[in-house]
């Protein structure tokens, strides 16, 4: 995409990437529709799937030239790939998910919208923090517990986890305060409303969520003031606090017993952890083939632990592979900031990724026992509504981040030749 | 701006680093402890396997069958009770009642999990699949044949490996059990399904001089040439009387002669002389401490003492007391690495594969696990293990025409109590070209260890050089 004389923008050659997925999806999906017995819902998947992604590159890229079309592409193969695992796990499930992601894009295509041309977010700034702590309080005295933690809203045929949202709403409102003339009166409100968020999540004894916005402040918080002191303060206090929480939390105890030892309980606590090595290990490096493995003795292996799902039958070569899906988008995102001319929009990049970023990193580590397990989602890939629909709401921002930036450069770009043509 | 932009790229480095610090992670767990979690009792897949897929041949490394499977997918076991008792342990069940018998730890390969692409493929259009036979290195006679000499009475454990290969020829842990009769799994009454030999854990005693004498002669300059005053018994600290098991003294010594004849006041000096810190550098030089990765045998880890040592404690420590437990296993590898100039070999259980097709792949690859000590240590050490099976406590343990090298140990059990009758060790290998073979024997409270552990331990090491091809 480097300018050249006449152009500003070359077309992306996106064409291949779109094939190959084109293909992933439809050999994987056809596959299913085999599996056991003969079944039409998964070559339906097959033609709609890439579908869904080539309208969108293309929808996008025809109005919004300078959208990023590899972090659009990558995104969805991530959630392509979480589709084809979701229907051999549940097909059920996995037509839900198929809605989620539906919504989810639509929900995309706003915020991008929203991010590239709407003007007023600061009006709303009032209205988005108040949603988030009025949701968050609702969650406290209506919610649903599950697995240790009272994250959930039930609304009967379906039900929310506002700490998703709310992860969003910090990012967006963080990302506009810190890019205003920095005092403590401006800065004032968007730190009590942080501080108000992440305690209502510790209520909830949702400690991944807590880790994630708490990290996230503090990332977001450096880049813009370059205050590094205060950001290791912050990780003082993190661990100070992790520590607080060990020993006030009986299952923030026994998750990290699991961690040190989980062959002590592998009929009880360890249970799910154990099954997830066995099924990664079961698969080795080229994995036992779709709908050959076992994945769906690992409890919870829908959501959480879909990462084990993955490497049991695609391989770990495939695992590794996702990571770097992850990277690739990571660092387009970093770049996008490092591009940014306001830092409204490098912040809200950072904020973006940084949450995505750590998600990632706290679910992997946790299904590979390299750090105790907390129970987040796989970013586009787990099932799950609530967090299909803040990831998509966040790959709008960055999109919406992308044109703004792009349409920038272009402009100066396009100043600089009218005072060539104009310099003999 | 430009300050934002140099903080973005600190965090783009923090994410990076982070996540090649995840992907870096989790190659080496699934490449070193991955074929341990897929062959874990708690595995499912592995039971499931049975159902559509015949598990292979277990066959002794002279072709003798030691487990097969039949037609309906029960297994098979060898009609002979003895054989069959002798091997238990080496072999295990299918159920992982025996965590680390063969049946479980080598399923992957049993079951057909670890065949290549080709023979998956040709697999999926059979009925019944068949996974692969595997040959182990395991001698059965041999085996028979330690049941047999093993002292009726007493429990124990006896591992011998050839210390130039790595090749495991006999692993075996008494009390025995019939797999072949089903209540020998319900009945797990004083550890009848531990392979002692390989999951024991047990205090050294005097074998643990050898290491001793490794750290004194690596750390102390012209220690060689020292000599001891040994009257029976010396107090180290007021509390604490380091003794002798005979406590007549040895009198004026040598270190030759400490070694030989094993005397605990020399030991228990030099230890005091080399500090907790050298003494547990060279433990775990030797593997102490380590957690022992083979890709064919789970073998748990010896233990030297991570916290802090007093002066009593250390003293004993270097004479194998104290809060020291080791693995016979490990001590067998460490009596190798001595004969081996200094390298422990890694241990191999598996000869050779043979897929369903029939074609046989070598599975036997040598690798040095670790360099335990300098190979002019080694020397000096051999001599002195050489002397103590000529003239020193562990002359049993002599082999006619051979050159045997071995340490005899007393392990003080239950020392508030004093019950129990001490265990008796011996480690040693045969220094003889041909026959590379390093044994460690350990006779549960089997009294004072120049009797009975390096009596039975020189007959099983003439009839291995004598069978063993």
């Amino acid at each position: 995409m480097k300018p050249n004389k006449t152009r500003y923008l070359e077309k992306p050659d996106t064409d291949w990437i779109l094939l190959a997925i084109t293909l992933f999806e439809a050999t994987a999906f056809g596959m299913l529709a085999f599996y056991d017995g003969f079944d039409f819902v998964p070559l339906i998947l097959a033609v709609s799937m890439p579908i869904i992604l080539v309208a969108q590159v293309m929808l996008l890229g025809r109005s919004y030239p300078h959208m990023d079309p590899y972090m659009l592409i990558v995104a969805n193969f991530l959630c392509g790939i979480g589709l084809i695992m979701l229907y051999r796990l549940n097909p059920d499930r996995a037509l839900k998910q198929l809605l989620f992601y539906g919504v989810g894009v639509i929900a995309m295509l706003i915020m991008t919208f929203m991010t590239a041309r709407f003007r007023h977010w600061r009006k709303l700034r009032l209205l988005i923090m108040g949603a988030s702590v009025l949701m968050l309080a609702l969650t406290l005295v209506i919610g649903k517990e599950t697995y240790g933690a009272k994250n959930w809203i039930d609304f009967g045929f379906f039900s929310i986890q506002p700490s998703e949202f709310v992860k969003v709403a910090i990012i967006l409102c963080l990302a506009m305060d810190l890019s205003e003339k920095r005092t403590i009166r401006t800065l004032l409100p968007v730190g009590i409303f942080a501080a108000i968020c992440v305690a209502l999540i510790v209520l909830q004894k949702d400690l991944g969520a807590v880790l994630i916005c708490f990290l996230v402040c503090l990332t977001v918080y450096y880049v813009a003031t370059s205050d590094w002191l205060f950001a290791l303060f912050g990780i003082l206090c993190a661990s100070a606090g992790s520590v607080l929480l060990y020993h006030l939390f009986d299952h923030v105890q026994t998750r990290v017993a699991i961690w040190q030892n989980p062959w002590l309980t592998p009929q009880g606590g360890a249970y799910q952890i154990i099954q997830s090595l066995i099924a990664i290990a079961s698969g080795g490096m080229v994995g036992m083939g779709l709908g050959l493995g076992t994945p769906t003795v690992v409890p919870v292996v829908e959501s959480d632990f879909i990462f084990a799902a993955i490497c049991e039958e695609f391989g770990i070569i495939i695992g590794l592979v996702v990571l770097a899906l992850y990277v690739i988008l990571f660092v387009r995102g970093l770049m996008l900031a490092m591009r940014a001319r306001s830092s409204f929009h490098t912040l809200l990049a950072v904020g973006v990724v940084a949450s995505l970023a750590l998600q990632t990193f706290m679910i992997v580590g946790g299904v590979i026992k390299m750090i105790p397990l907390t129970g987040v989602t796989m970013p586009f890939i787990s099932y799950g509504g609530s967090s299909m629909l803040s990831c998509m709401l966040m790959l709008g921002m960055l999109q919406g981040v992308s044109i703004v930036v792009g349409e920038q450069d272009e402009n100066q770009w396009r100043q600089a030749r009218r005072r060539e043509d104009f310099l003999p | 701006m430009k300050q934002m932009k140099k903080n973005v790229r600190v965090v783009l480095l923090i994410v990076l680093v982070m996540f090649v610090t995840l992907s870096g992670y989790f190659l080496y767990a699934v490449t070193s402890y991955g074929a341990r979690w897929f062959t874990t009792p708690y595995n499912t897949r592995l039971r499931m396997a049975k159902s559509n897929v015949l598990a292979g041949d277990l066959i002794d490394r002279n072709d003798m069958l030691l487990v097969t499977s039949n037609a309906d997918g029960t297994r098979r076991y060898p009609t002979s009770s003895d054989v069959r008792k002798a091997i238990s342990h080496v072999i295990g069940d299918t159920q992982g009642n025996v965590p680390t018998g063969a049946e479980t730890t080598l399923a992957a390969d049993l079951l057909g999990f670890n065949a290549n692409l080709v023979d998956r493929v040709t697999q999926l259009f059979k009925e019944k699949r068949k996974g692969a036979d595997v040959q182990l290195t395991i001698d059965a006679t041999l085996q028979s044949y330690i049941s047999e000499t093993f002292p009726s009475d007493y429990d124990g454990a006896v591992a011998l490996i050839n210390y130039k290969t790595g090749e495991v020829l006999a692993l075996y842990s008494k009390p025995e059990y019939d797999a072949q009769n089903p209540e020998a799994f319900t009945d797990q009454q004083n550890g009848v399904l531990l392979n002692r030999a390989t999951q024991g854990r047990y205090a050294p005693g005097s074998v643990f001089k050898i290491v001793t004498l490794v750290c004194a002669l690596e750390n102390i300059p012209d220690v060689v040439n020292r000599t001891f005053d040994c009257t029976g018994t010396y107090p180290v600290t007021d509390e604490v009387n380091l003794t002798d098991t005979d406590g007549e003294g040895h009198g004026h010594i040598t270190l030759e002669q400490a070694f030989t004849q094993s005397c605990n006041i020399a030991f228990g000096q030099l230890a005091l002389e080399l500090g907790p810190v050298k003494l547990r550098a060279t433990a775990e030089q030797m593997g102490f401490n380590g957690n022992f990765l083979f890709s064919d045998l789970i073998v748990y880890e010896s233990l030297f003492p991570k916290d802090a040592i007093e002066k009593g404690e250390l003293a004993w420590t270097g004479v194998g007391q104290g809060r020291l437990t080791t693995v016979p296993m490990h001590l067998a590898m460490i009596a190798g690495a001595v004969a081996n100039d200094g390298w422990m070999v890694e241990p191999q259980l598996v000869k050779s594969l043979q897929d369903s097709a029939g074609g046989i792949k070598s599975r036997l690859n040598t690798n040095n696990y670790l360099h335990c000590l300098n190979a002019s240590t080694a020397e000096i050490v051999q001599q002195y293990m050489i002397k103590t099976v000529e003239s020193g406590t562990a002359t049993k343990a002599a082999v006619e025409g051979y050159t045997i090298a071995g340490k005899t140990g007393t392990a003080q059990v239950n020392s508030t109590g004093g019950k129990y009758a001490p265990h008796a060790w011996y480690v040693g290998y045969c220094a003889d070209e041909q026959y590379p073979y390093a044994i460690a024997v350990i006779v549960e409270n089997g009294g004072s260890g120049s009797s009975a552990a390096s009596k039975i331990a020189g007959k099983i090491m003439k009839k291995a050089i004598q069978t063993v091809d």
